[in-house]
């Protein structure tokens, strides 16, 4: 779907048409549902999270700046409302750094472990993440959000943020190495 | 690899999601460009974050029935209803529509239960109560100003007034003798 087409959408809901709010959220679907569904574990708590997020983005449509892309400014609502959910929770699954260490360490190229059951293994890597890598991994994997925007929606110093990602990637990679050894 | 390579390769690691977003410098981003393009551990690192990326993507992706994500939007659009009908009127699943009927009933006991209590108790009339008060307080008020004139009257008997006009006539006579005394007839 074009910039334009998402424009025109953007613009109806602002003026209270209902109708083109589907279509709207039609476009990140798939991907807003995989974060929220991928950051709380299941899906039922996923499913609350997303119509929660969609009441709260119908309610807020006035409040959005074309400063910020749409995609951004969707996210940064269903990660705050992921959030108030899990703080109440206080549910974050970890896994220690030691653990992650005693995994074995293998320098063969990732592209020739793909392909192998990946699925299954990524999910598990991502699973295993401790909460603040995985809410940063998926916001830039899913959200296509930019680190400084991440920063934003976060509350983190953009640094943090970039080493959350940094150390993210790295144990999904020597996840899936020691997972194919 | 030299000490300065690698050093350098460790300040690439740093930067590599600032040169992937493209929130870097011209010149900044040109330098690592160059160096990408001469240095195998930094090229494969990129190439092994796409790759994590891509298939991460697509692997983890999931999605909602079509139905169910009809019946979200839905939701979210449809007006807000006011709080006593949102009460009175719920839409939902089962259970919330159970739920709805058992606070029913339980409303329903205790208004029951109230209108058993009030009829079954005597309650004072209390616009009788207050009538009888002010009634009570008039008599009251007559009876006082009643026995007020009782004691006056008293008051007049036990003064003598007859001994007291016999005494008044005493006293003109003796005036009316003194009188005579002085008359020069």
């Amino acid at each position: 779907m074009s910039a334009t087409r998402e424009q025109t959408l953007i613009e109806k809901c602002r003026n209270g048409e209902a109708t083109a709010f589907g279509p709207l959220i039609k476009i990140y679907r798939k991907q807003l549902f995989s974060y929220l569904l991928k950051l709380c574990g299941n899906r039922e708590d996923a499913e609350d999270l997303f119509q929660e997020t969609l009441i709260k983005s119908w309610k807020g449509m006035n409040k959005y700046s074309e400063l910020q892309k749409f995609s951004s400014w969707l996210f940064t609502i269903a990660h705050n409302t992921a959030m108030d959910k899990l703080r109440k929770r206080n549910k974050e699954t970890m896994i220690t750094e030691t653990e992650l260490d005693e995994l074995s360490h293998s320098n063969d190229p990732l592209k020739e472990l793909i392909g192998k059951e990946f699925r299954n293994k990524i999910q598990k890597a991502v699973e295993f993440l401790p909460f603040k890598q995985k809410e940063v991994f998926l916001l830039r994997l899913n959200g296509e959000m930019s680190f400084k925007e991440i920063a934003q929606a976060t509350n983190e110093p953009l640094n943090t943020v970039l080493s959350h990602m940094h150390y993210s990637v790295k144990k999904i990679k020597r996840l899936l190495r020691s997972e194919n050894e | 690899m030299s000490n300065d390579e690698n050093m350098i390769c460790n300040e690439f690691e740093k930067e590599i999601y600032l040169y992937l977003d493209n929130d870097l410098s011209t010149d900044r981003k040109e330098y690592w460009k160059q160096h990408i393009s001469n240095c195998k551990t930094c090229s494969s690192l990129i190439s092994d974050i796409e790759i994590v990326l891509d298939q991460a993507r697509i692997e983890l992706s999931e999605d909602l029935p079509d139905a169910k994500f009809e019946a979200m939007i839905e939701k979210a659009v449809q007006k807000k209803r006011f709080k006593i009908a949102k009460w009175l009127f719920p839409q939902g699943t089962a259970k919330e529509k159970f739920a709805f009927s058992v606070k029913l009933a339980v409303v329903g006991v205790l208004a029951a239960i109230a209108i058993i209590i009030s009829l079954t108790t005597q309650q004072p009339n209390t616009v009788k109560t207050i009538s009888n008060e002010l009634l009570d307080w008039e008599g009251k008020k007559v009876t006082s100003q009643i026995n007020e004139i009782k004691n006056t009257i008293n008051l007049i008997h036990e003064d003598n007034w007859d001994k007291q006009i016999i005494l008044l006539d005493q006293r003109m006579k003796v005036l009316e003798d003194k009188s005579d005394k002085f008359s020069f007839n």
